[in-house]
């Protein structure tokens, strides 16, 4: 008896049985070749396998799944051109962390190429917006992030934390195309690890603790309520703030599935579960409307020309 | 997020239903279905194992695809859970303040997302796990974070995986948005812990691929790979082959 003689055998009284494996078909034909096997070496070819699939679709996605990969790859552009632009400025970056914002650059990049690859022609450009088309300081709102290290990583950390509520928003929007929905959402926990690392940095590095009553500086690696607004309220208070509908809380939200995760963990005897675990232990998605109203502070009259974020 | 998701074990079925009773959630079809998966084994005999063994189908008759795959995050959460739960009880001898205050948000969140899923699944649920862990070494910090590294890289990879398991109607889109909701987090402690061991491999080349059409993205590992890595900590034989769901 083995796997194949049991689909074999289900194919007959279910003849749609492959194409309810769909994507994860010819995954499932190298099944009796994995299990042990499975290394950080083999890694890359079963996401080929994953992906391949999404690559050059181009021609049959939906306007919803075109609308919100092109906001996705915009978002990615801005992002991009942050990360160079600071490591094109000298005596920003501390040397020990150059290492560590090149990865996060390089990851945009690979980004922006994989977005575009499922898009194909129906990128919002054929042409890469340039650094012209950014204004990192929301039109002087915000401290010259290239200054010092400090506003860097403070405003790069709203970046990273809008992305990923923003994947997160969209996911919906992608569930018609699994193969784009699995890459959107890894695209997005690629963007969680980086401001977790950004969020390390800000509060002092690996011997510092996060001050709860200074998050806004000194952040957890995790979102604790709405971080008292981000590093500057004043802008990045929406990063973390409610979206455009009851379906998109503040970051405070300890309510899902409509379940209060909070009052309805049972803690173990000593434990209290507190409002502030409950919200870090859940990323709330954001609207797209409430990404780009975020997202246009950040465009300069070159971007607004180009349309960024419209 | 739509009411529709409060009673999960009261969900229409779905069309793989007919999949799912063909292929049998039966502990007697599992034990079959196991043997004829090993590939290093030479006889054709069935083997009893030794251990008790645990479906994702938990037995329901007709269980829903997107209630096998919270079984099985449910699983992973729980392993996890009772992971910190073993270091905050006991912190290892070199471990910061900072890095025990870290290590104990991780286990709040464990908790939350433990319960959580027990309590969304109802009696769909498997049952309370129990896990060993005496292949690792909770004494040290090094070997504290080493495990908490694998754990959480491959609960990551695991997510990256499972958002494509869900049906595509309107129930399974809010299984979807709770899963993902917790993708990230896991994303952020993965990250933590990994800058824990070594500064700066938050997002190293051994879950981030750096080269090629993939440069970016992160390891993907289907429900079959995640627990073979995790098999030496269940004190179960997990079986994953005998359901679509996890395919």
């Amino acid at each position: 008896m083995d796997l194949f003689k049991i689909i074999s055998d289900i194919e007959k009284v279910d003849p749609e049985v492959y194409d309810r494996f769909d994507t994860r078909r010819r995954v499932f034909k190298h099944i009796s070749g994995m299990g042990k096997a499975v290394t950080a070496a083999t890694l890359p070819g079963l996401l080929g396998t994953m992906f391949n699939k999404a690559y050059g679709q181009s021609s049959n996605l939906s306007t919803e799944i075109v609308q919100t990969l092109n906001l996705a790859l915009q978002l990615e552009y801005l992002e991009y051109h942050y990360y160079d632009t600071g490591l094109k400025t000298s005596g920003l970056i501390p040397s020990a962390d150059i290492p560590a914002i090149t990865i996060i650059r390089d990851d945009e990049l690979g980004h922006i190429n994989a977005l575009r690859a499922v898009l194909g022609s129906q990128a919002f450009s054929p042409n890469d917006p340039t650094r012209a088309a950014f204004d990192y300081t929301a039109g002087g709102k915000l401290p010259d992030p290239f200054a010092n290290s400090a506003n860097f990583y403070g405003t790069g950390q709203a970046f990273v934390d809008t992305g990923v509520r923003a994947y997160k928003g969209g996911a919906p929007s992608l569930m018609s195309n699994k193969a784009i929905l699995t890459a959107a959402l890894n695209i997005h926990s690629v963007e969680a690890r980086h401001s977790s690392h950004l969020r390390l940095l800000r509060r002092g590095g690996v011997s510092a603790t996060a001050d709860v009553t200074n998050l806004n500086a000194k952040p957890k690696s995790w979102i604790s309520g709405t971080d008292n607004g981000g590093p500057v309220p004043a802008v990045t208070a929406p990063v973390y703030g409610a979206g455009s509908d009851a379906n998109h809380p503040a970051e405070s939200n300890v309510t899902q599935a409509n379940i209060n995760v909070q009052t309805s963990s049972t803690a173990p005897t000593g434990l209290t579960i507190t409002a502030a675990a409950a919200s870090e232990a859940f990323d709330e998605p954001l609207d797209a409307a409430a990404v780009k109203a975020i997202a246009r502070n950040f465009r300069s009259a070159v971007g607004a020309t180009a349309g960024l974020f419209n | 997020m739509s009411d529709k998701l409060t009673p999960f074990f009261t969900s229409t079925p779905l069309p793989r239903r007919t999949f799912l009773r063909a292929a049998g959630a039966t502990v007697a079809t599992s034990t079959l279905v196991l043997a004829g998966c090993s590939d290093d084994d030479g006889e054709n005999t069935p083997t009893t194992p030794s251990t008790p063994l645990l479906s994702y189908t938990n037995g329901v008759q007709g269980i829903t695809a997107n209630n096998v795959v919270f079984n099985y995050l449910y699983s992973l959460h729980q392993l996890t859970l009772a992971f910190y739960q073993a270091v905050v009880a006991a912190f290892p001898t070199g471990m910061t303040t900072a890095e025990q205050a870290g290590f104990t948000d991780l286990r709040d969140h464990e908790l939350i997302y433990t319960e959580s899923y027990k309590y969304l699944l109802g009696a769909n649920a498997i049952a309370p796990l129990t896990f060993t862990f005496a292949t690792l070494t909770l004494t040290t910090r090094a070997g504290v974070v080493a495990a908490a590294k694998k754990f959480e890289d491959l609960t990551v990879a695991a997510y990256n995986d499972v958002v494509m398991r869900f049906s595509t109607d309107s129930t399974g889109k809010d299984y979807l948005l709770f899963a993902g909701k917790i993708a990230s987090v896991k994303a952020r402690h993965a990250a933590y812990v990994r800058d824990l061991e070594v500064a700066g491999s938050f997002a190293g080349t051994d879950v981030v691929t750096s080269t090629g059409d993939l440069a970016g993205l992160g390891a993907v590992l289907t429900p079959s790979a995640v627990i073979t890595e995790l098999a030496p900590y269940f004190t179960v034989t997990v079986v994953t082959s005998n359901t679509a769901a996890l395919a």
